[in-house]
């Protein structure tokens, strides 16, 4: 190769990558939650970016913290509830996440302690991240939080949201009522 | 008087690349009271600088012109709804519904934050709004007067005309600050926290109460009404609800010398 087929071949290659950057970019269906920058930690070390999860698999989203004892449980409960009702092949498309509202006392062994102490499946992500990410994720989801004058337990709201492959909520679970049907046919729903 | 010093701060256009920036005022940290708490307990407010006036249209204006996925046909309805920027004629004409002068509204909480990160500053916290807010012309806490509270909870009860009046018009607080109450509603920070943290819950020992989100509101008294409505309103959001009547101004830490 002479050095400008090498040029020519290289010019082609940047400019192939960064017009998939740019389709990827406008890609992002519109109210798509993975249209958010931040980054976090899960329950094995890892970092991500949150956009990164933007992968095709629908998901189930809680937020909590640690040490509660209030109704993150009842959430995670709940959401293994969803996951039970989900057949095997179906199980293969959707993922978990619990995100912390508490990142200054939530770090990877906490994240670890709650994965283990509730036998979360390979399918479940423990994510903690830095306030301000935590806060516009509690904000696009829709849980209220605030921490107690205790400063170490925090007041937060029961929500269940769930994401199309898209990262659409597509269903809110707000009251511990309702039970998992909802939530497992907003996951069965097909887009039209 | 000596407590809450008056100093208004120029230095803000230092970090205003884009436009005149509002002078800031220096709040004196204290302790308050939040509104509706019936237990009481004084919440520390640190120090603070706060814009004196709302952000307005003509500042917003140059904001999106600088950053055109804010505009209203770019802007990523998870960030804002369809009413976003809805008074203005187009993606960067603001048109005889949005003066220059008057503050910004139909902005969403995440518009609100772009615009103030771009500035290097962040919105208020829901303490530190209320903490100001209790001022008068002549007193720094005035939430105790009967007539102060009527005066807001009439203007509540008015429908806002269009357009809206300019900002700064109305007589500056004892802080020199405009336009907290009277002309628009303002996004807080932490609107999200207001979900009624109350009696059961502020003693520290969180109990099953946790279900219920955002049903704790208890309100006192009749003369409570305005904060009822203004904390009502605050869990009623959603970070991407653009209203008619909700704006914002900037805030800003003070730097620890």
């Amino acid at each position: 190769m002479t050095r400008l087929h090498y040029i020519f071949a290289s010019l082609l290659f940047f400019s192939c990558a960064f017009a998939e950057e740019a389709k990827k970019e406008s890609q992002l269906a519109d109210g798509s939650v993975y249209a958010l920058t931040s980054e976090w930690t899960d329950q094995n070390g890892d970092s991500l970016k949150w956009q990164s999860l933007n992968d095709g698999k629908s998901r189930i989203v809680a937020m909590g913290y640690a040490t509660c004892k209030g109704i993150c449980p009842r959430l995670i409960a709940e959401m293994q509830r969803v996951e039970n009702a989900l057949t095997d092949e179906e199980k293969d498309s959707v993922e978990f996440v619990f995100l912390s509202v508490a990142p200054e006392q939530d770090g990877v062994k906490e994240l670890k302690a709650l994965a283990d102490s509730h036998r979360m499946s390979e399918r479940w992500r423990v994510l903690t991240g830095d306030p301000d990410g935590v806060l516009e994720m509690a904000v696009v989801l829709g849980v209220q939080f605030t921490k107690l004058p205790d400063g170490v337990n925090y007041s937060h709201s029961f929500l269940i949201a769930t994401l199309d492959k898209d990262g659409v909520i597509t269903h809110r679970w707000k009251t511990p009522e309702e039970g998992p049907e909802p939530s497992v046919t907003a996951l069965r729903k097909k887009k039209s | 008087m000596k407590r809450f010093s008056l100093a208004i701060l120029a230095t803000a256009t230092a970090f205003s690349p884009m436009v005149q920036a509002t002078p800031m005022a220096e709040i004196a940290g204290g302790t308050y009271i939040r509104p509706l708490e019936k237990d009481g307990k004084p919440r520390p407010v640190e120090s603070f600088l706060i814009d004196t006036k709302p952000v307005t249209n003509g500042e917003f204006l140059a904001f999106v012109r600088e950053n055109p996925r804010w505009s209203r046909s770019q802007v990523n309805r998870l960030f804002a709804d369809k009413n976003y920027l809805r008074h203005w004629q187009g993606d960067l004409e603001l048109g005889p519904n949005a003066p220059e002068n008057a503050p910004v509204v139909n902005v969403s909480w995440f518009a609100a934050r772009a615009y103030l990160k771009n500035v290097s500053q962040r919105l208020p916290t829901i303490d530190e709004w209320e903490y100001v807010a209790r001022a008068d012309a002549t007193r720094a806490d005035a939430s105790a007067d009967p007539d102060f509270k009527a005066k807001i909870l009439n203007w509540y009860s008015r429908p806002a005309t269009t357009p809206l009046p300019p900002v700064g018009a109305s007589e500056a607080n004892v802080y020199g600050v405009h336009d907290l109450h009277l002309l628009i509603w303002e996004w807080t920070d932490d609107f999200n926290s207001a979900l009624g943290v109350g009696e059961s819950r502020a003693d520290g020992s969180p109990n099953a109460a946790l279900f219920c989100g955002g049903a704790g509101l208890n309100k006192n008294s009749a003369t409570e009404y305005a904060d009822f409505m203004r904390f009502g309103m605050r869990t009623s959001l959603q970070g991407n609800y653009c209203i008619g009547t909700l704006g914002f101004r900037g805030a800003r830490d003070i730097q620890k010398k």
